[in-house]
Protein backbone atom coordinates (compact mmCIF):
# COMPACT_ATOMS: atom_id res chain seq x y z
CA UNK A 1 0.00 0.00 0.00
CA UNK A 2 2.70 2.57 1.25
CA UNK A 3 4.61 1.92 -2.03
CA UNK A 4 1.91 1.95 -4.38
CA UNK A 5 0.87 5.64 -2.36
CA UNK A 6 4.33 6.87 -3.04
CA UNK A 7 4.37 6.10 -6.44
CA UNK A 8 1.16 7.66 -7.30
CA UNK A 9 2.95 11.16 -5.89
CA UNK A 10 6.08 10.45 -7.33
CA UNK A 11 4.01 10.12 -10.29
CA UNK A 12 1.89 13.31 -10.08
CA UNK A 13 5.06 15.38 -9.31
CA UNK A 14 7.44 14.53 -11.51
CA UNK A 15 4.67 14.40 -14.66
CA UNK A 16 1.95 17.06 -13.40
CA UNK A 17 -1.32 16.85 -15.09
CA UNK A 18 0.11 14.44 -17.26
CA UNK A 19 -0.39 11.35 -14.35
CA UNK A 20 -3.24 9.45 -15.16
CA UNK A 21 -5.47 8.87 -12.11
CA UNK A 22 -5.24 4.74 -11.83
CA UNK A 23 -8.39 4.40 -10.11
CA UNK A 24 -9.51 2.65 -7.15
CA UNK A 25 -8.14 5.21 -4.63
CA UNK A 26 -9.66 5.51 -1.08
CA UNK A 27 -12.39 7.45 -1.98
CA UNK A 28 -13.40 5.91 -5.01
CA UNK A 29 -15.27 2.83 -5.98
CA UNK A 30 -13.25 -0.45 -6.43
CA UNK A 31 -12.32 -0.96 -10.23
CA UNK A 32 -12.10 -4.31 -10.11
CA UNK A 33 -10.18 -7.73 -8.73
CA UNK A 34 -7.22 -6.83 -10.35
CA UNK A 35 -7.37 -3.40 -10.21
CA UNK A 36 -4.56 -1.76 -8.04
CA UNK A 37 -6.06 0.17 -5.14
CA UNK A 38 -4.43 3.33 -4.55
CA UNK A 39 -4.81 5.35 -1.98
CA UNK A 40 -4.94 9.30 -3.20
CA UNK A 41 -4.07 11.22 0.18
CA UNK A 42 -1.14 9.92 2.87
CA UNK A 43 -3.10 8.44 5.69
CA UNK A 44 0.82 8.62 8.25
CA UNK A 45 2.02 11.22 10.09
CA UNK A 46 3.06 13.10 7.14
CA UNK A 47 7.34 14.52 7.05
CA UNK A 48 7.73 15.41 3.75
CA UNK A 49 6.57 18.36 1.23
CA UNK A 50 4.41 16.23 -0.38
CA UNK A 51 3.06 13.52 1.86
CA UNK A 52 2.05 17.32 4.07
CA UNK A 53 0.28 18.34 0.46
CA UNK A 54 -1.37 15.00 0.16
CA UNK A 55 -2.48 14.54 3.75
CA UNK A 56 -5.89 12.69 4.06
CA UNK A 57 -8.00 15.38 5.70
CA UNK A 58 -11.33 14.91 7.88
CA UNK A 59 -14.65 15.16 6.20
CA UNK A 60 -15.32 18.39 7.07
CA UNK A 61 -12.34 19.79 5.09
CA UNK A 62 -13.60 20.67 1.57
CA UNK A 63 -11.27 19.48 -1.20
CA UNK A 64 -12.03 19.90 -5.19
CA UNK A 65 -11.30 17.35 -8.05
CA UNK A 66 -10.31 18.97 -10.66
CA UNK A 67 -8.48 17.84 -14.09
CA UNK A 68 -8.38 20.81 -16.62
CA UNK A 69 -8.05 20.87 -20.22
CA UNK A 70 -4.54 22.02 -21.09
CA UNK A 71 -4.63 22.99 -24.75
CA UNK A 72 -0.44 24.03 -24.70
CA UNK A 73 0.22 20.91 -22.84
CA UNK A 74 3.38 19.04 -24.56
CA UNK A 75 2.80 15.85 -25.75
CA UNK A 76 5.28 14.20 -23.08
CA UNK A 77 2.81 15.46 -20.28
CA UNK A 78 5.66 18.57 -19.60
CA UNK A 79 5.18 22.36 -19.46
CA UNK A 80 6.04 24.10 -22.54
CA UNK A 81 8.82 27.25 -21.61
CA UNK A 82 7.05 30.57 -21.29
CA UNK A 83 7.58 32.81 -24.27
CA UNK B 1 0.15 78.80 13.76
CA UNK B 2 -0.32 76.26 17.22
CA UNK B 3 0.29 72.12 16.45
CA UNK B 4 -4.00 71.55 17.23
CA UNK B 5 -4.56 74.62 14.73
CA UNK B 6 -2.11 72.89 12.03
CA UNK B 7 -3.81 69.53 12.71
CA UNK B 8 -7.70 70.40 12.80
CA UNK B 9 -8.40 70.66 9.14
CA UNK B 10 -6.37 67.30 8.82
CA UNK B 11 -8.71 65.55 11.52
CA UNK B 12 -12.15 66.74 9.80
CA UNK B 13 -10.78 65.83 6.38
CA UNK B 14 -9.60 62.33 8.11
CA UNK B 15 -12.82 61.95 9.81
CA UNK B 16 -14.56 62.14 6.25
CA UNK B 17 -12.09 59.66 4.93
CA UNK B 18 -10.90 62.02 2.24
CA UNK B 19 -7.27 62.00 3.67
CA UNK B 20 -4.75 59.48 1.32
CA UNK B 21 -1.81 59.02 2.97
CA UNK B 22 0.53 60.44 0.55
CA UNK B 23 -1.51 63.19 -0.65
CA UNK B 24 -2.26 66.44 -0.13
CA UNK B 25 1.24 66.94 1.39
CA UNK B 26 0.91 70.89 1.82
CA UNK B 27 -1.72 70.50 4.21
CA UNK B 28 0.22 67.91 6.76
CA UNK B 29 2.15 68.41 9.48
CA UNK B 30 5.47 67.42 10.33
CA UNK B 31 5.87 63.45 11.57
CA UNK B 32 7.97 64.89 14.12
CA UNK B 33 5.28 66.93 15.57
CA UNK B 34 2.91 63.80 16.03
CA UNK B 35 1.60 63.26 19.45
CA UNK B 36 3.69 60.98 21.64
CA UNK B 37 7.68 61.24 22.60
CA UNK B 38 8.25 57.55 20.84
CA UNK B 39 7.74 57.02 17.32
CA UNK B 40 8.82 54.45 15.23
CA UNK B 41 8.89 55.13 11.15
CA UNK B 42 7.52 51.88 9.28
CA UNK B 43 7.83 51.40 5.65
CA UNK B 44 5.42 47.92 5.41
CA UNK B 45 3.46 45.95 2.50
CA UNK B 46 -0.01 47.23 1.96
CA UNK B 47 -1.20 43.51 2.81
CA UNK B 48 0.22 44.44 6.80
CA UNK B 49 -1.25 47.78 6.38
CA UNK B 50 -4.49 46.47 8.94
CA UNK B 51 -1.78 44.97 11.35
CA UNK B 52 -0.58 48.14 11.26
CA UNK B 53 -3.43 50.60 12.25
CA UNK B 54 -4.61 47.96 14.91
CA UNK B 55 -1.35 47.95 16.52
CA UNK B 56 -1.14 51.53 16.07
CA UNK B 57 -3.70 52.05 17.88
CA UNK B 58 -2.84 49.57 20.56
CA UNK B 59 0.47 50.80 21.30
CA UNK B 60 -0.35 54.37 21.24
CA UNK B 61 -3.04 53.69 24.01
CA UNK B 62 0.07 51.15 25.98
CA UNK B 63 0.45 52.61 28.77
CA UNK B 64 3.30 50.48 30.03
CA UNK B 65 5.13 51.50 26.95
CA UNK B 66 3.25 53.86 24.69
CA UNK B 67 4.33 54.40 21.22
CA UNK B 68 3.62 56.32 17.62
CA UNK B 69 3.62 54.49 15.10
CA UNK B 70 4.47 56.38 11.73
CA UNK B 71 3.80 54.19 8.59
CA UNK B 72 4.11 54.49 4.62
CA UNK B 73 3.35 51.17 2.51
CA UNK B 74 5.18 50.00 -0.63
CA UNK B 75 6.14 47.22 -2.23
CA UNK B 76 8.39 44.20 -0.02
CA UNK B 77 11.27 44.51 -2.51
CA UNK B 78 11.03 48.68 -2.44
CA UNK B 79 11.08 48.75 1.11
CA UNK B 80 14.38 46.26 1.34
CA UNK B 81 16.24 47.77 -0.78
CA UNK B 82 15.42 50.95 1.07
CA UNK B 83 16.22 49.83 4.59
CA UNK B 84 19.44 48.21 3.13
CA UNK B 85 20.80 51.90 1.53
CA UNK B 86 19.00 53.87 4.00
CA UNK B 87 16.84 55.83 1.56
CA UNK B 88 14.98 58.30 3.39
CA UNK B 89 11.60 58.06 2.49
CA UNK B 90 10.16 61.77 1.58
CA UNK B 91 6.51 60.90 0.54
CA UNK B 92 3.59 61.70 3.54
CA UNK B 93 3.58 58.89 5.68
CA UNK B 94 0.50 58.35 8.73
CA UNK B 95 0.02 57.77 12.10
CA UNK B 96 -2.67 56.46 13.95
CA UNK B 97 -4.71 58.61 17.09
CA UNK B 98 -4.73 57.41 20.42
CA UNK B 99 -8.40 56.92 21.83
CA UNK B 100 -7.80 60.41 23.70
CA UNK B 101 -7.46 62.04 20.57
CA UNK B 102 -10.04 60.47 18.43
CA UNK B 103 -12.23 57.87 20.08
CA UNK B 104 -14.11 57.42 17.15
CA UNK B 105 -11.55 56.33 14.47
CA UNK B 106 -11.16 52.98 13.61
CA UNK B 107 -8.71 50.81 11.57
CA UNK B 108 -11.01 51.09 8.59
CA UNK B 109 -10.82 54.96 8.49
CA UNK B 110 -7.12 56.40 6.98
CA UNK B 111 -4.25 57.27 9.33
CA UNK B 112 -3.77 61.30 9.72
CA UNK B 113 -1.25 62.11 7.35
CA UNK B 114 2.41 63.65 8.34
CA UNK B 115 5.39 65.00 6.46
CA UNK B 116 8.60 63.31 7.13
CA UNK B 117 10.45 66.67 7.12
CA UNK B 118 13.63 66.00 5.41
CA UNK B 119 13.11 62.75 4.56
CA UNK B 120 13.07 59.56 7.27
CA UNK B 121 14.62 56.65 6.87
CA UNK B 122 12.71 53.56 8.18
CA UNK B 123 13.44 52.39 11.64
CA UNK B 124 11.64 49.06 10.51
CA UNK B 125 11.03 47.79 6.89
CA UNK B 126 8.54 44.75 6.11
CA UNK B 127 8.73 42.46 3.46
CA UNK B 128 5.96 39.67 2.67
CA UNK B 129 8.30 37.25 0.58
CA UNK B 130 11.64 36.23 1.62
CA UNK B 131 14.48 38.49 0.84
CA UNK B 132 15.94 36.00 -1.62
CA UNK B 133 12.33 36.62 -3.33
CA UNK B 134 13.71 39.90 -4.57
CA UNK B 135 16.91 38.74 -5.66
CA UNK B 136 18.70 40.91 -2.78
CA UNK B 137 20.44 40.45 0.17
CA UNK B 138 20.48 42.64 3.37
CA UNK B 139 23.66 43.91 5.15
CA UNK B 140 25.11 42.69 7.87
CA UNK B 141 23.71 45.64 10.27
CA UNK B 142 20.25 44.47 9.74
CA UNK B 143 18.50 42.30 11.49
CA UNK B 144 15.64 40.10 9.92
CA UNK B 145 12.72 38.54 11.91
CA UNK B 146 10.27 36.31 10.60
CA UNK B 147 6.54 37.56 11.83
CA UNK B 148 2.91 36.01 10.84
CA UNK B 149 1.88 34.32 8.17
CA UNK B 150 0.78 36.13 5.18
CA UNK B 151 -1.35 33.59 2.44
CA UNK B 152 -2.52 34.80 -1.14
CA UNK B 153 -5.48 33.59 -2.65
CA UNK B 154 -7.04 34.01 -6.58
CA UNK B 155 -10.29 36.07 -6.42
CA UNK B 156 -12.94 35.73 -8.56
CA UNK B 157 -15.95 38.03 -9.17
CA UNK B 158 -18.95 36.59 -6.97
CA UNK B 159 -21.01 36.63 -9.85
CA UNK B 160 -18.86 33.16 -11.21
CA UNK B 161 -19.60 30.46 -9.12
CA UNK B 162 -18.74 28.23 -11.84
CA UNK B 163 -15.35 28.29 -11.40
CA UNK B 164 -14.18 26.84 -7.62
CA UNK B 165 -10.52 25.58 -8.35
CA UNK B 166 -7.38 26.20 -10.46
CA UNK B 167 -4.64 23.88 -10.70
CA UNK B 168 -1.25 24.64 -10.39
CA UNK B 169 -0.61 23.34 -14.12
CA UNK B 170 -3.97 26.23 -15.41
CA UNK B 171 -2.34 29.15 -13.26
CA UNK B 172 1.10 28.55 -15.44
CA UNK B 173 -0.45 28.97 -18.78
CA UNK B 174 -3.09 31.76 -18.02
CA UNK B 175 -0.38 34.13 -16.42
CA UNK B 176 2.46 32.69 -18.85
CA UNK B 177 0.81 32.89 -21.73
CA UNK B 178 -2.20 34.91 -21.31
CA UNK B 179 -4.74 34.58 -24.16
CA UNK B 180 -2.98 31.98 -25.65
CA UNK B 181 -2.84 29.69 -23.13
CA UNK B 182 -6.31 29.12 -23.44
CA UNK B 183 -7.26 28.09 -20.46
CA UNK B 184 -10.95 28.66 -20.26
CA UNK B 185 -12.62 30.91 -18.84
CA UNK B 186 -9.64 33.14 -18.43
CA UNK B 187 -8.18 33.73 -21.67
CA UNK B 188 -8.60 37.58 -21.81
CA UNK B 189 -5.58 39.31 -20.44
CA UNK B 190 -7.21 42.70 -19.65
CA UNK B 191 -9.36 40.75 -17.02
CA UNK B 192 -6.35 39.20 -15.56
CA UNK B 193 -5.79 41.58 -12.89
CA UNK B 194 -2.30 41.40 -11.47
CA UNK B 195 0.45 43.69 -9.23
CA UNK B 196 3.66 45.29 -10.16
CA UNK B 197 6.84 43.39 -9.95
CA UNK B 198 7.73 44.70 -6.75
CA UNK B 199 4.81 43.56 -4.65
CA UNK B 200 4.69 40.54 -2.47
CA UNK B 201 1.01 38.97 -4.19
CA UNK B 202 2.52 39.01 -7.52
CA UNK B 203 5.99 37.67 -6.03
CA UNK B 204 4.29 34.92 -3.88
CA UNK B 205 1.98 33.75 -6.56
CA UNK B 206 5.08 34.22 -9.14
CA UNK B 207 7.14 31.75 -7.22
CA UNK B 208 4.37 28.90 -6.49
CA UNK B 209 3.34 28.36 -10.28
CA UNK B 210 6.60 29.00 -11.55
CA UNK B 211 6.18 32.20 -13.81
CA UNK B 212 8.94 34.68 -13.27
CA UNK B 213 7.27 37.83 -12.02
CA UNK B 214 8.18 39.93 -15.03
CA UNK B 215 6.30 37.58 -17.48
CA UNK B 216 3.16 37.96 -15.98
CA UNK B 217 -0.17 38.57 -18.38
CA UNK B 218 -2.31 41.01 -17.03
CA UNK B 219 -3.41 44.24 -16.19
CA UNK B 220 -0.71 45.34 -13.59
CA UNK B 221 -1.99 47.23 -10.78
CA UNK B 222 0.05 49.59 -7.71
CA UNK B 223 -2.73 48.56 -5.20
CA UNK B 224 -4.84 45.66 -3.74
CA UNK B 225 -7.90 47.57 -3.46
CA UNK B 226 -7.59 48.35 -7.47
CA UNK B 227 -7.67 44.28 -7.67
CA UNK B 228 -10.77 44.55 -5.57
CA UNK B 229 -11.77 47.38 -7.85
CA UNK B 230 -11.31 45.81 -10.98
CA UNK B 231 -12.83 42.04 -9.95
CA UNK B 232 -15.88 44.37 -8.06
CA UNK B 233 -16.60 46.05 -11.25
CA UNK B 234 -16.05 43.62 -14.09
CA UNK B 235 -17.95 43.85 -17.00
CA UNK B 236 -16.74 39.82 -17.76
CA UNK B 237 -16.80 38.50 -14.56
CA UNK B 238 -16.81 34.97 -15.89
CA UNK B 239 -13.26 35.86 -17.04
CA UNK B 240 -11.51 38.24 -14.74
CA UNK B 241 -9.38 36.45 -12.16
CA UNK B 242 -7.22 38.59 -9.30
CA UNK B 243 -4.11 37.89 -6.85
CA UNK B 244 -5.00 39.25 -3.74
CA UNK B 245 -3.68 38.80 0.03
CA UNK B 246 -5.83 36.71 1.96
CA UNK B 247 -7.09 39.12 4.59
CA UNK B 248 -7.76 41.88 1.42
CA UNK B 249 -10.08 38.98 0.17
CA UNK B 250 -11.58 38.43 3.66
CA UNK B 251 -12.48 41.99 4.11
CA UNK B 252 -13.99 41.54 0.69
CA UNK B 253 -16.28 38.24 0.76
CA UNK B 254 -19.05 39.98 -0.31
CA UNK B 255 -18.17 41.14 -3.42
CA UNK B 256 -15.46 38.24 -4.36
CA UNK B 257 -14.83 34.10 -4.23
CA UNK B 258 -11.52 32.87 -3.91
CA UNK B 259 -10.60 29.89 -5.86
CA UNK B 260 -9.41 26.53 -4.31
CA UNK B 261 -5.70 25.93 -5.44
CA UNK B 262 -4.25 22.56 -6.65
CA UNK B 263 -0.47 22.88 -5.91
CA UNK B 264 2.15 21.05 -8.17
CA UNK B 265 2.55 17.57 -7.25
CA UNK B 266 -1.12 17.82 -4.74
CA UNK B 267 -4.04 15.24 -5.26
CA UNK B 268 -6.89 17.55 -4.65
CA UNK B 269 -7.27 21.50 -4.60
CA UNK B 270 -7.87 23.21 -1.24
CA UNK B 271 -9.05 26.54 -0.12
CA UNK B 272 -6.56 28.46 2.77
CA UNK B 273 -10.13 27.97 5.01
CA UNK B 274 -11.65 24.31 5.35
CA UNK B 275 -13.96 25.20 3.38
CA UNK B 276 -14.71 28.24 1.15
CA UNK B 277 -16.87 29.92 3.80
CA UNK B 278 -15.42 29.12 6.69
CA UNK B 279 -12.34 31.36 8.51
CA UNK B 280 -9.71 29.07 10.10
CA UNK B 281 -6.85 29.06 7.83
CA UNK B 282 -6.63 25.29 8.74
CA UNK B 283 -5.25 24.77 5.22
CA UNK B 284 -2.51 27.24 5.28
CA UNK B 285 -1.66 26.24 8.82
CA UNK B 286 -0.90 21.97 8.12
CA UNK B 287 0.25 22.44 4.44
CA UNK B 288 -2.91 21.69 2.09
CA UNK B 289 -2.69 25.25 0.67
CA UNK B 290 0.97 26.10 -0.09
CA UNK B 291 0.60 29.87 -1.03
CA UNK B 292 2.16 31.51 1.83
CA UNK B 293 5.10 33.66 3.10
CA UNK B 294 6.15 34.34 6.27
CA UNK B 295 5.94 37.73 6.80
CA UNK B 296 9.42 39.57 7.47
CA UNK B 297 10.24 42.32 9.45
CA UNK B 298 14.18 43.87 9.60
CA UNK B 299 15.78 46.54 11.27
CA UNK B 300 19.21 47.63 12.60
CA UNK B 301 20.95 45.59 15.02
CA UNK B 302 23.39 43.47 15.57
CA UNK B 303 24.06 39.39 16.29
CA UNK B 304 19.89 39.33 15.97
CA UNK B 305 19.07 41.62 18.22
CA UNK B 306 17.36 45.38 17.30
CA UNK B 307 19.58 48.30 18.45
CA UNK B 308 16.74 50.68 18.39
CA UNK B 309 15.01 49.28 21.75
CA UNK B 310 11.03 50.58 20.32
CA UNK B 311 12.21 48.98 16.95
CA UNK B 312 12.46 45.83 19.30
CA UNK B 313 9.85 46.07 21.11
CA UNK B 314 7.22 46.51 18.55
CA UNK B 315 9.02 43.42 16.09
CA UNK B 316 8.81 41.09 19.23
CA UNK B 317 5.07 41.76 19.40
CA UNK B 318 4.65 40.83 15.59
CA UNK B 319 6.80 38.02 15.56
CA UNK B 320 5.27 36.49 19.31
CA UNK B 321 7.98 37.24 21.44
CA UNK B 322 8.44 38.38 24.50
CA UNK B 323 7.77 42.00 25.06
CA UNK B 324 9.05 44.00 28.12
CA UNK B 325 7.16 45.70 29.57
CA UNK B 326 4.33 43.53 28.73
CA UNK B 327 1.88 44.95 26.62
CA UNK B 328 -1.41 46.33 27.62
CA UNK B 329 -3.14 44.18 24.75
CA UNK B 330 -3.32 40.88 23.04
CA UNK B 331 -0.96 40.95 19.91
CA UNK B 332 -1.98 37.43 19.07
CA UNK B 333 -5.37 39.13 18.71
CA UNK B 334 -4.49 41.80 16.74
CA UNK B 335 -2.94 39.73 14.43
CA UNK B 336 -5.43 37.15 14.24
CA UNK B 337 -7.97 39.90 13.37
CA UNK B 338 -6.03 41.45 10.60
CA UNK B 339 -6.14 38.09 8.82
CA UNK B 340 -2.76 36.92 9.07
CA UNK B 341 -1.53 33.96 11.00
CA UNK B 342 0.61 33.79 14.32
CA UNK B 343 3.69 31.73 13.95
CA UNK B 344 2.75 29.79 16.91
CA UNK B 345 -0.24 28.10 15.15
CA UNK B 346 1.74 27.21 12.48
CA UNK B 347 2.36 23.40 11.66
CA UNK B 348 4.22 23.48 8.46
CA UNK B 349 7.59 25.87 7.33
CA UNK B 350 9.65 26.55 4.27
CA UNK B 351 13.30 28.13 3.88
CA UNK B 352 12.20 29.69 0.68
CA UNK B 353 9.45 31.57 -1.65
CA UNK B 354 7.45 28.81 -2.85
CA UNK B 355 9.76 26.03 -1.39
CA UNK B 356 9.22 22.73 0.42
CA UNK B 357 7.04 22.34 3.08
CA UNK B 358 8.25 20.70 6.34
CA UNK B 359 6.50 20.07 9.85
CA UNK B 360 6.95 22.60 12.59
CA UNK B 361 6.23 22.79 15.74
CA UNK B 362 6.31 25.95 17.79
CA UNK B 363 7.92 26.40 21.48
CA UNK B 364 4.09 27.54 22.78
CA UNK B 365 1.60 26.51 20.57
CA UNK B 366 -0.85 29.10 20.22
CA UNK B 367 -3.75 26.56 17.88
CA UNK B 368 -6.81 26.69 20.45
CA UNK B 369 -6.44 30.76 20.83
CA UNK B 370 -6.25 30.85 17.30
CA UNK B 371 -8.85 28.80 16.63
CA UNK B 372 -11.29 30.61 19.22
CA UNK B 373 -10.13 34.26 17.50
CA UNK B 374 -10.72 33.42 13.84
CA UNK B 375 -13.78 30.94 14.33
CA UNK B 376 -15.22 31.80 17.39
CA UNK B 377 -15.10 28.06 18.15
CA UNK B 378 -12.39 25.73 18.87
CA UNK B 379 -12.63 21.65 20.08
CA UNK B 380 -9.80 22.27 22.37
CA UNK B 381 -10.06 21.97 26.78
CA UNK B 382 -10.43 25.17 28.62
CA UNK B 383 -8.44 25.22 32.01
CA UNK B 384 -7.67 27.86 34.71
CA UNK B 385 -4.04 26.92 35.00
CA UNK B 386 -3.22 22.81 34.91
CA UNK B 387 -4.25 20.49 31.78
CA UNK B 388 -4.40 16.74 31.80
CA UNK B 389 -2.02 16.90 28.47
CA UNK B 390 -0.59 19.83 27.08
CA UNK B 391 0.06 23.25 28.59
CA UNK B 392 -2.63 25.65 29.76
CA UNK B 393 -2.08 29.09 27.91
CA UNK B 394 -4.43 32.13 26.96
CA UNK B 395 -7.41 29.53 28.94
CA UNK B 396 -6.68 26.86 26.35
CA UNK B 397 -5.47 23.31 26.50
CA UNK B 398 -3.10 24.28 23.79
CA UNK B 399 -0.73 20.83 22.70
CA UNK B 400 2.28 22.52 23.95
Amino acid sequence: MRTRLFSALACALASLAACDDDGGGKDQPDAGVDAPVTPRCFEGTPTTHLQLMNACVTAEVEKIDKRPVLPLLNSDGTLPIIP
Amino acid sequence: MQQGERMRPLLLLSALGLVAIAAAPSLAAPCEDAPGTTKVYMQVGDTQEPLIKALGRALRDNTPNPITLVYITSGSCTNIDAISKDTPITANMGYIPSTAEDPAWTPAMPPIACTPVGGKVPDIANSNVFVSACNLTLPASIVELHGPVQAYVLAVPEANTTDRAITFEEAYFVFGFGTAGGIQPWVDEAQLFIRTVTKSTLLSWAFNISVPAAKWKGTRLDKSSEVVTGLGSSLSPAKALGILGVEVYDANRNKLNSLAFRARGQQYAYFPDSTATSTDKKNVRDGHYTVWSPTIYMAKGTAGAVTNPAAAYVINLIAGKTALPAPAFNPVSLIVGAGIIPDCAMRVTRDQEGGDLRPYAPAESCTCSYEKLATNVTSCQTCTTTCATGTCRGGFCEER
